[in-house]
């Protein structure tokens, strides 16, 4: 499943990310292996709130969509 | 040679307020106009300091982390402090590892040590240091706590170069990568031996990476573009990931070791998410938050204008009663001082009342999550949540508006946010609306008006962006990432240095362009061509000036608009800056006996006399002040347009596509307010 069918608040961890977005999500810590979890979407649907490595994230779900994640 | 020192870090981590601290507030904003508005310089003894723009990494991907990437890489500072965020460490040391494999001189700021604890974290600081190998200083900068101690340490290390060599340490990566980098470095060595032969490994890993950089850099050497083939021959396409997730699997090992965070732990800044980032609340809550910016603008300072006003209009002159009335001086201070440039300065109170208010949500951090919020629409729109940032900027002055669009990744984005920004009308244009505003539906509904031509101008931006991304500038958008960090509550202090930075712009202008403005329409006031003799003459009848002259010669542009000579004036100098409208108004005030005040004289004076019905004249007035909201905003914003597109072409169409649209808009309601018939 990708990042954007993971349900609000699950502990999931990245399978894979794809490498058209690596080089930007990379240094933020999204990474293969990482845990993850979407915190909310915004009022208007997109984009979602993550939690990374202790911190609060904000990426479009059509970012999301090319993150692979597994829940725990 | 003095010694230089670069503070860097993430974005939001306190690095400008622990500038503040360090430089005792001495340094300066490099700012417009015409300085760069890139970094912050200021002293510490005598050692330079340089606040650079917060980067997450050091390959840069905006502007603004590409003009601190460079001047890290090549300006090479004798020492480099990188603040960290203590409350969000692990992220925070990626750059540090980045700043070590550069292997530059580095010492560490643990900034924000008071959100940590309130977060329950603890760091143990000694450990932290010893595994870096490099000092550590834990600070709370926005109270000043740990500031000495991080100044006599910085010190130490600048005079006696304590690091220059020390810290010089290799970070080593799995035999797989490393045999990688080892066979890039070769190729480097081989191909192009004068490139950067002391940071080869650098290099190296960097082309690994991908880094468009370094990449731009040895495609200025022949034989750059082979080496590229080379390496990425020995490539497999997962370095990058690899690169980062080895660093990250380092940073993991330190962050085990001394950091340790209490699970659960709800803080306020979680508390207040809920409520702003509501999936029901976020959005009205927003619209009460911009409505209430205008409110606080406009309600708070208004005792102060009309403090200014009673000070310009009434409580000076008196000093100057006693004066000869047809003595030069007596004019130039009653009416390019006292009517003129007070006309100007009476604003004052109110844009810094502005200023004061953005300052205070931008540094809370409710900015961000108003991107958050409003990223789906922008996104709709074409533009990007960021261009959103820039757009608030814009109701302060659009220069640095446009120049915020540097944080912007994708070029396109960035083109039209900069293109359209000029339609959010900033606080110079305000003047105008306030004078004016009460003209169109009466005095009760000025706020109205006023409020319906920044609601036009948003509008208009928004059209525009979407013309300019779906026609002009097509593509992909550029990815959203934004951090969304504690809030923090604005301190008194820090939110009033931020105020000051950017009224003192205003000021430093008021003091500089607007004032030589005023003088020149003052003179141009004060001399006329004599209709009787025919020459020219001090203190001829206003209708004669030369001020009048230049408004009469640019009038027929105006004629269709059924605008006056008069109204011309405010246009014609309104192109220089807004803010000497209603001075160039008040400047051709003073020259008449008029008791009503400057609103009423410019009112009855707008329309070409006896041309337009009274019936119609709200609509007119509504027009002028729309020509004024849309055409150019000023001269110095056609240099910063041209500056931040690097295009002349960008440039003239800023500084002529408003003049167009406002003229049809004009024309339109003088249409459907009868003014034609």
């Amino acid at each position: 499943m990708n990042l954007t069918d993971l349900p609000f608040n699950t502990k999931a961890r990245i399978i894979s990310v794809e490498k058209s977005i690596g080089s930007i999500v990379g240094k933020m810590g999204v990474l293969p292996g990482e845990l993850i979890q979407v915190i909310r979407a915004s009022p208007l649907g997109d984009p979602l709130e993550l939690e990374i490595k202790n911190y609060n994230l904000s990426l479009r779900k059509s970012e999301c969509k090319l993150i692979e994640v597994e829940i725990l | 040679m003095s010694k230089s020192l670069a503070l860097i870090g993430n974005p939001n981590v306190g690095k400008t307020v622990f500038f503040n601290e360090l430089t005792g507030e001495t340094g300066h904003v490099a700012n417009w106009p015409g300085v760069t508005v890139e970094k912050k310089i200021g002293k510490m003894g005598n050692i330079e300091v340089i606040d650079l723009p917060g980067v997450y990494s050091l390959s840069p991907a905006a502007i603004d982390e590409m003009i601190a990437r460079n001047f890290i890489v090549n300006e090479k500072p004798d020492l480099i402090v990188d603040i960290l965020d203590a409350t969000n460490l692990e992220r925070n040391l990626y750059l540090a590892f980045l700043l070590k494999e550069l292997g530059i001189p580095v010492i560490f700021i643990l900034n924000l040590m008071d959100a940590a604890e309130k977060r329950k974290i603890k760091i143990d600081v000694e450990r932290l240091s010893q595994l870096l190998g490099a000092p550590v200083i834990p600070t709370v900068a926005i109270k000043g706590k740990g500031i000495k101690e991080a100044r006599n340490i910085i010190e130490s290390y600048v005079k006696d170069n304590k690091l220059a060599r020390s810290s010089v340490e290799i970070i080593y990566y799995s035999s797989e990568l490393e045999e990688k980098i080892k066979k890039a470095t070769e190729i480097l060595e081989n191909n192009l031996p004068k490139f950067l032969p002391d940071k080869r490994r650098w290099a190296a890993i960097k082309l690994i990476e991908n880094d468009k950089e370094v990449k731009k850099e040895i495609y200025s050497f022949d034989g750059g573009i082979v080496v590229e083939e080379k390496i990425k021959r020995i490539l497999t396409g997962t370095e990058e990931f690899d690169l980062a997730g080895e660093r990250y699997n380092k940073i993991g090992e330190i962050i085990k070791e001394t950091y340790k965070r209490e699970k659960g732990v709800v803080t306020s800044s979680d508390i207040l998410d809920r409520v702003f980032l509501n999936k029901y609340f976020g959005i009205p809550i927003f619209l009460l938050i911009m409505w209430g910016m205008f409110e606080i603008t406009f309600r708070a300072s208004a005792p102060l204008v009309t403090l200014v006003g009673l000070i310009f209009e009434e409580w000076l002159p008196l000093l100057t009663s006693g004066l000869p009335e047809d003595l030069w001086l007596t004019s130039f201070i009653n009416e390019a001082i006292f009517g003129g440039f007070g006309a100007v300065l009476g604003f004052v109170p109110l844009i810094f009342m502005m200023f004061l208010v953005l300052s205070f949500l931008e540094d809370s951090g409710y900015l961000a999550r108003a991107a958050f919020n409003m990223d789906r629409l922008m996104f709709k729109l074409g533009l990007h949540g960021r261009s959103f940032v820039s757009m608030m900027l814009g109701f302060g002055c659009n220069i640095p508006a446009v120049m915020s669009c540097r944080a912007i990744e994708n070029e396109q984005d960035r083109l039209t946010t900069i293109l359209v920004n000029q339609n959010i009308s900033c606080g110079a244009r305000l003047p105008v609306y306030v004078l004016l505003g009460g003209y169109v539906l009466g005095n009760a509904s000025t706020g109205t008006i006023i409020f319906s031509l920044y609601a036009l101008g948003i509008v208009i931006a928004i059209l525009l962006a979407l013309f300019f991304r779906k026609v002009v500038f097509k593509g992909e958008s550029s990815p959203f990432i934004l951090e969304l960090g504690d809030y923090r509550m604005p301190t008194a202090k820090y939110t009033g240095i931020h105020m000051w930075e950017r009224g003192r712009e205003f000021i430093k202008k008021a003091g500089t362009i607007i004032f030589a403005v005023v003088v020149i329409m003052w003179l141009l006031q004060s001399f006329g061509v004599d209709p009787n003799t025919g020459i020219l003459a001090w203190g001829v009848d206003p209708e004669y000036s030369l001020l009048a002259g230049v408004g009469k010669f640019f009038q027929p542009l105006f004629a269709p608009l059924k605008w006056s000579w008069i109204a011309a004036i405010g246009i014609v100098f309104g192109f220089l800056a807004k803010e000497v409208v209603v001075a160039a108004f008040g400047l051709i005030l003073t020259g008449e006996e008029e008791p009503a005040g400057l609103g009423q004289f410019v009112f009855d004076n707008l329309a070409v006399p006896g041309a337009v019905a009274v019936a119609a004249m709200p609509a007119l007035v509504y027009g002028y002040l729309v020509f004024v909201l849309l055409y150019t905003p000023c001269v110095a914003h056609i240099g910063a347009v041209y500056k931040e597109t690097g295009s002349k072409k960008w440039a003239l169409v800023s500084a002529t596509y408003g003049i167009g649209l406002g003229y049809i808009l004009a024309l339109i309601i003088n249409l459907i307010g009868g003014v034609y018939f």
